[in-house]
C-alpha cells in the first residue's frame, strides 16, 4: 500500500493529473482538519487547503523522497494555515462541537456526560486557543490521532522528544484549564 | 518517584506507552498519593474529551466539490510527454531533412525568405508526408497522457 502511494506519488511528479487528484483525495480531509484547528474558520480552512494542493502540485517534483509525502504535504498545510491565521483578523467560529453519546455509550466520565454539549465545545476550543504557539501546533496536529511523534517532528521542523514533551506540557495546561470539566 | 515524576509519566501510562519497571513504580505512587491519582483521573477525562471533539459536518459532496476545484485550478495546462510513437515521426521528420527530400523547403522557411511562391517550389512530391508526420508527431506529444492509475486505499 506505501509502495502504491509511492508510486502515486511518482506519477504525479512527472504530472499525471489523475494520479495528483487520487492524492487529494487520500489526504485532503487530513490537511482540511488539520488547517482547520489552526486557522479555526471553516470557509478559511477551505480555501488553504484548495492552495495547499496547488502549491504542492507545482513544487511536487522538487520532493526528493516520495515515502515523505504526507510529512511534507502537511508542512506546507501547517505553515500556509500559521500564516493565514497571523495574517487575517477575521473572528474565529466555533469549530468544536461535541454530540450526544448514544443512549448507553456513556463515557463513564460523569462530569463530561453532564456539561452542556455546546459550553463543552466553547470551552474546548478556548482552552486550545489560550495554549502558547508551539503547544498550539502540535495539538493541531495530533488531534488527528493520526501521527507518530516523529511524523510530527518532521513536519514541526522538531525532534521527536521534543514533540513528546510539547505534547506533554499542553495536555497539562489544558487539564488546568479545563479541569471543571474532567 | 516523586510527584513531579510521576505527572511526567501520567501521559505515557495512559496511552499504554510505559513499560516496566516504570509502570510499577508509577502505580506503586499512584495507590499512595491522592493528588496524582486524581491528576491520572483527569488526564484520562481529557483523552476522552480531546476524542469525542469533532470538528462538526460537512454538507455532502464538500469534499468532492473542493477536490474538483483543486483540480479545475490547476488549470488546462499541456502536458508534454513524449510517447515512442512521436519520437519516431520526430526521427523520421529529421532523417528527411537530411535525406535532402524537404530540405530545400525547411531552409527557406529557416531563412525566412518570404517568397512563399520559391519556398513551394522547392517542395518536392514528398514533402507534405513529412509535414503530415511532424503534425503527427507534436500532436502525439501533446495529447493528455496520463494512464489510469491504478486505484490506492489508504485509511485515512
Ligand atoms: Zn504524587
Amino acid at each position: 500500500m506505501a509502495e502504491d502511494l509511492e508510486q502515486q506519488v511518482r506519477l504525479s511528479q512527472q504530472g499525471n493529473r489523475r494520479a495528483f487528484e487520487q492524492l487529494v483525495g487520500i489526504f485532503q480531509k487530513q490537511v482540511f482538519f488539520t488547517v482547520l484547528r489552526v486557522v479555526q474558520d471553516r470557509h478559511m480552512a477551505d480555501d488553504v487547503t484548495q492552495e495547499v494542493f496547488i502549491k504542492a502540485y507545482r513544487a511536487l517534483p522538487a520532493l526528493q523522497e516520495p515515502a515523505y509525502f504526507k510529512t511534507w504535504l502537511l508542512r506546507i498545510a501547517m505553515n500556509r494555515a500559521i500564516d493565514q491565521q497571523r495574517r487575517s483578523s477575521r473572528e474565529r467560529e466555533q469549530v468544536f462541537f461535541f454530540e450526544e453519546e448514544p443512549a448507553g455509550a456513556g463515557t463513564e466520565c460523569e462530569s463530561l456526560d453532564r456539561a452542556p454539549l455546546a459550553e463543552l465545545g466553547t470551552a474546548l476550543q478556548e482552552a486550545l486557543a489560550s495554549l502558547p504557539q508551539k503547544l498550539r501546533r502540535v495539538m493541531a496536529l495530533s488531534l488527528d490521532g493520526k501521527l507518530s511523534h516523529e511524523e510530527a517532528g518532521r513536519i514541526l521542523g522538531c525532534p521527536a522528544g521534543t514533540v513528546k514533551s510539547r505534547l506533554h506540557h499542553a495536555r497539562r495546561q489544558l487539564r488546568e484549564k479545563l479541569k471543571r470539566y474532567l | 518517584m516523586d510527584c513531579q515524576e510521576a505527572n511526567l509519566w501520567l501521559d505515557s501510562m495512559n496511552h499504554g506507552d510505559l513499560t516496566e519497571p516504570d509502570s510499577s513504580e508509577l502505580e506503586g505512587h499512584l495507590a499512595k498519593c491522592s493528588q496524582c491519582s486524581l491528576e491520572r483521573d483527569q488526564a484520562r477525562r481529557l483523552d476522552v474529551l480531546l476524542e469525542r471533539a469533532s470538528l462538526g459536518h460537512f454538507p455532502e459532496g464538500f469534499f468532492d466539490r473542493q477536490r474538483q476545484s483543486v483540480m479545475a485550478r490547476l488549470g488546462p495546462e499541456l502536458e508534454w510527454h513524449a510517447p515512442p510513437c512521436s519520437l519516431l515521426f520526430l526521427v523520421m521528420v529529421i532523417a528527411g531533412y537530411f535525406g535532402g527530400s524537404i530540405g530545400p523547403f525547411m531552409d527557406s522557411v529557416l531563412s525566412f525568405k518570404s517568397d512563399l511562391g520559391a519556398a513551394w517550389a522547392s517542395v518536392d512530391e514528398i514533402a507534405p508526408l513529412y509535414g503530415l508526420l511532424l503534425l503527427l508527431a507534436f500532436g502525439a506529444v501533446a495529447r493528455d497522457p496520463d494512464p489510469e492509475p491504478v486505484p490506492v486505499e489508504v485509511s485515512q
